[in-house]
């Protein structure tokens, strides 16, 4: 009798914590790169191009 | 029968990708639901104002920043350091892109004009999903490559990075995932004295 009781107090105590949950609310974060660089197109007279520490990144063709 | 002369186009312009990566995992607790994504460049530099698409592509492959710092306007780079990030290296001069000019996906994550220099912001429903696929499994966060016009000559544009005064700016909504309210601990029955 003793354990019936018991075996009923965790089923209820265990179905009320699946049902009551914490309402989650939306959130909006700003953040910065973690990491930003440049690809330069390869030419071989000029070498491997790189700009790690830039201020500035580029896209599309120059000149 | 005269020759009819003809000449190739000869290309001396040479072609820029950016590329940039965000923390998302390091910023918001694990199993949140993104909602909304857009990010915001500052383009302080161009050599016409004609308006150019420029395109966000998620990366397949990690890449790296060593030391290198170009000087002046910084359009032609500067030599690359170690585990640079460059046209052919991943990681300089060790790792190698697959493709040269970076191993990107072919899908669009999100496009905008930009014309004369000024701020302009991207963000679509794929952005959405990459950034939530970034937090779902952070060994895969590689970032997008921004590319732009490569189509002729002149199309370059110049944007602001994480060192300048105007970095760029991903921001984000998102759901925490709802925590479970502590459970009432079962009170045990009362011990039988003898």
């Amino acid at each position: 009798m003793r354990k019936s009781k018991t075996l009923l107090a965790f089923l209820v105590t265990a179905a009320l914590g699946c049902v009551g949950v914490r309402l989650a609310s939306a959130a909006t974060i700003s953040i910065f790169p973690s990491k930003d660089n440049t690809l330069y197109e390869y030419v071989p007279a000029d070498g491997d191009r790189s700009n790690a520490l830039g201020n500035h990144f580029f896209t599309g063709e120059n000149r | 029968m005269p020759l009819a002369i003809t000449s190739s186009p000869v290309r001396t312009g040479e072609i820029r990708r950016g590329v940039l990566a965000f923390d998302i995992a390091g910023s918001i607790p694990p199993c949140s639901t993104i909602t909304a994504v857009s990010l915001s460049l500052n383009m302080s530099r161009t050599l016409l104002e004609t308006a150019r698409i420029v395109e966000l592509h998620k990366l397949l492959a990690d890449w790296g920043e060593g030391t290198s710092d170009a000087p002046g306007e910084e359009g032609d780079g500067a030599p690359a350091t170690t585990n640079d990030a460059t046209w052919r290296h991943r990681f300089f001069d060790t790792i190698f892109w697959a493709m040269q000019g970076g191993d990107f996906s072919a899908i669009v994550s999100a496009s905008q004009s930009a014309g004369p220099v000024g701020f302009y912001t991207w963000n679509s429903t794929q952005m959405v999903s990459d950034v939530q696929s970034w937090l779902d499994n952070p060994g895969f966060n590689f970032g997008w490559l921004v590319l732009g016009d490569e189509s002729t000559l002149g199309t370059a544009k110049r944007f602001d990075t994480r060192e300048s005064a105007s970095p760029p700016v991903l921001t984000f909504e998102y759901t925490p995932r709802a925590m479970p309210t502590p459970r009432p601990r079962p009170t045990p029955p009362p011990r039988p004295t003898s």
